[in-house]
């Protein structure tokens, strides 16, 4: 049926190219191309034989952002045309002899990369835009607005069988405090892919220029948490960041890309019950703490201290890593600004313990205790350890010795 | 009939059931806390009602063990029965040559078993272990029952050892009652499956005889008992 129509449109343009007799005309008007284009059945087979309409919509076109626009702005090969009907084909429209800055971006993207010989439409500016309908993304009804912008990325990235499938992550996305707040609450302000991903300049995560190439991620970020991005910058994290330190954390390797969520809710790995794990995966890890020179094992450390137990077992009121440290503008310990430099550790014990004074100070906090470090608790542990020891060996040998004799003698009795 | 040789009072045997309940009630909510990071110790903490309820268990165990102590204490510095069972206990010089003794009958190498008083001098250890490892466990456990205000009396680096010392000092009572006390009292030759002196709170003279054979000739001078 529809290969029908399209053959039926074919003709009627074939019909319509000898029938219109050739006319002058200085320059073409917008009423001069509807008198064909405004026909719905207008079309031609483009070059794999399939029917492309060449209808335009008068009534779309009107209220589209270039409505007030002659076709040959865009059209430029009509400026040189004097006749119509003008030859089939006319070269493509490039959208950036306007749109310069965007046209540069997108060139330099990921999705201009698309053209090749399996995709030979690839995408260009109409693939999201549209063309002949478009709209300012300010009008609620563009694909591109801030109502539909997520729905339009979606319609590719979401589709299961393709490769460009990114499933998971919309998924995430969609649970996240983000899709939620964009997607089902319309909260316009909320981030969607391409507050984070960009637009026409997205990238690949790999690639120096991303938005969301790890040393960029913070400034990312900050386009809507300014005052966060404020503190981190001025944190350990965001100095080690800042001087090329890759393995420093950036906003997503502590709250997750597309899973993200509020501290509040128990399921981020942010929340008072997730945050010693998500610290431990650095803090805990030998590779990173030798590298580093950081001090080995906080993670376990902590989880046999009261706080972590205590944390462990679902009392969130217990202290984690952030209640002592912070958390954006967290400072090494020897930074005298520091929440926990010997100087504020009794201020900030003190949150939470009003008896806390120069006790509280006088010791180690979770650490694992080395000669060096901790003589104290290390001989302490040695002794016991050499003790109960010694003590089983000790045991264990008078065990064997008794039955020795033992059996010996019932032995003996037997023989005798 | 048998003539028996009475060994502890009742209120010596009481004071060891109050005792070693406590220990096994100590025992576990304290090895659950200790190896709170096993599978194991995970699925105890569930069995003691969580780690709140593991927590209230220990310490109401623990309330029971200062009584007993208390108790104990009391008696043997104020009491007959109770100074002549520290006098019993007491260590003496000899006792280290029939240490000799009691090694090579064990091993069979001598058929003569050693000349032990009353109590032999494992047992006289045990019995201080006990008393030493009872007191740094109360003393200890109290400073961290005491929490952030125990924080407040002592330094930080105090606590870490106090705690440190409670958990190695219970691991190492527990050790010896598993493989010392309870090896002793259930499967040494001769005692399996049981020694029944603990509810008894007696042996037979023939016994005392062999086991105690000081203590049996001084029980005869005494005319305690009838040879």
């Amino acid at each position: 049926m529809r290969q029908a129509d399209s053959m039926r449109s074919t003709c009627f343009l074939l019909l319509a190219l000898l029938a219109v007799t050739p006319a002058a005309a200085a320059t073409t008007s917008v009423a001069d191309c509807q008198k064909c284009h405004a026909n719905q059945n207008l079309a031609q087979l483009d070059n794999r034989g399939q029917a492309l309409s060449l209808f335009v919509d008068p009534a779309k076109y009107a209220v589209s952002a270039h409505g007030g626009l002659e076709c040959a702005a865009c059209h430029v090969d009509l400026a040189q045309m004097t006749q119509l009907p003008h030859p089939a084909n006319l070269r493509p429209v490039v959208c950036s002899s306007c749109h310069l800055a965007e046209g540069q971006e997108f060139a330099a993207s990921s999705h201009a990369q698309l053209v090749s010989e399996a995709n030979p439409p690839g995408m260009n500016c109409a693939t999201c835009h549209g063309s002949h309908d478009i709209l300012s993304p300010q009008n609620p009804k563009s694909p591109t607005s801030r109502s539909n912008l997520s729905a339009l990325c979606l319609t590719c990235h979401e589709n299961e069988s393709d490769t460009i499938s990114v499933q998971a992550e919309v998924k995430a996305y969609r649970k996240s405090v983000h899709g939620r707040r964009a997607l089902t609450q319309g909260d316009a302000l909320a981030a969607q892919c391409v507050d984070c991903h960009g637009s026409h300049k997205i990238l690949p995560r790999d690639n120096p220029n991303s938005s969301i190439n790890k040393p960029h991620i913070p400034e990312t970020c900050g386009r809507c948490h300014a005052a966060v991005l404020a503190d981190y910058r001025g944190s350990i994290h965001g100095k080690a960041i800042a001087a090329g330190v890759m393995d420093a954390p950036v906003c997503t390797d502590c709250h997750g890309e597309h899973t993200i969520e509020m501290s509040q809710v128990s399921t981020s790995s942010v929340s008072a019950e997730h945050i010693p794990e998500t610290c431990g995966r650095c803090h805990e890890n030998v590779q990173l703490t030798e590298k580093y020179g950081m001090a080995a094992g906080r993670f376990s450390t902590y989880s046999d201290s009261y706080h972590g137990l205590a944390n462990q077992y679902g009392k969130t009121v217990a202290a984690n890593c952030a209640s002592c440290h912070g958390y954006h503008h967290i400072l090494a310990p020897t930074d005298p600004a520091s929440s926990v430099h010997p100087n504020h550790l009794a201020a900030t014990c003190g949150k939470c313990h009003p008896n806390a004074g120069e006790n509280f100070t006088k010791g180690k906090m979770h650490v694992q205790a080395t000669l060096e470090n901790s003589p104290g608790v290390f001989f302490v542990r040695r002794f016991y350890y050499i003790f109960i020891g010694a003590l089983m060996v000790a045991f264990i040998a008078y065990i064997i010795l008794e039955y020795t004799g033992f059996l010996k003698r019932r032995r003996h009795r037997r023989g005798a | 009939m048998m003539p028996w040789v009475q060994r502890f009072t009742l209120s010596q045997r009481i004071q060891h059931v109050v005792l070693f309940l406590s220990l096994i009630v100590l025992a576990l909510t304290g090895l659950s806390l200790m190896f709170h990071d096993t599978a194991l110790g995970q699925f105890m903490i569930k069995l003691e009602g969580g780690l709140q309820a593991r927590g209230r268990l220990h310490r109401w165990a623990a309330v029971v063990l200062l009584a007993v102590a208390i108790y104990h204490h009391f008696s043997i510095l104020f009491t007959v029965r109770g100074q002549k069972l520290v006098r019993d206990f007491m260590p003496h010089a000899s006792d280290l040559k029939k240490i000799r003794q009691a090694l090579r009958y064990a091993g069979g190498s001598q058929d003569q078993r050693p000349d032990w008083g009353k109590f032999s001098l494992f047992q006289k250890a045990q019995y201080f272990g006990v008393i030493l490892g009872v007191l740094t466990m109360i003393i200890t456990g109290l400073f961290l029952w005491m929490g952030p205000a125990g924080m407040g009396l002592l330094p930080k680096w105090l606590m870490d050892l106090t705690l440190l010392v409670h958990g190695r000092e219970g691991m190492l009572i527990f050790m010896i009652l598993l493989f010392w006390h309870l090896y002793n009292v259930h499967l040494a030759p001769g005692n399996f499956p049981m020694n029944m002196s603990w509810i008894s709170g007696r042996i037979t003279a023939e016994e005392c005889r062999r086991l105690y054979p000081a203590e049996y000739r001084r029980l005869l001078e005494t005319g305690e008992i009838q040879g």
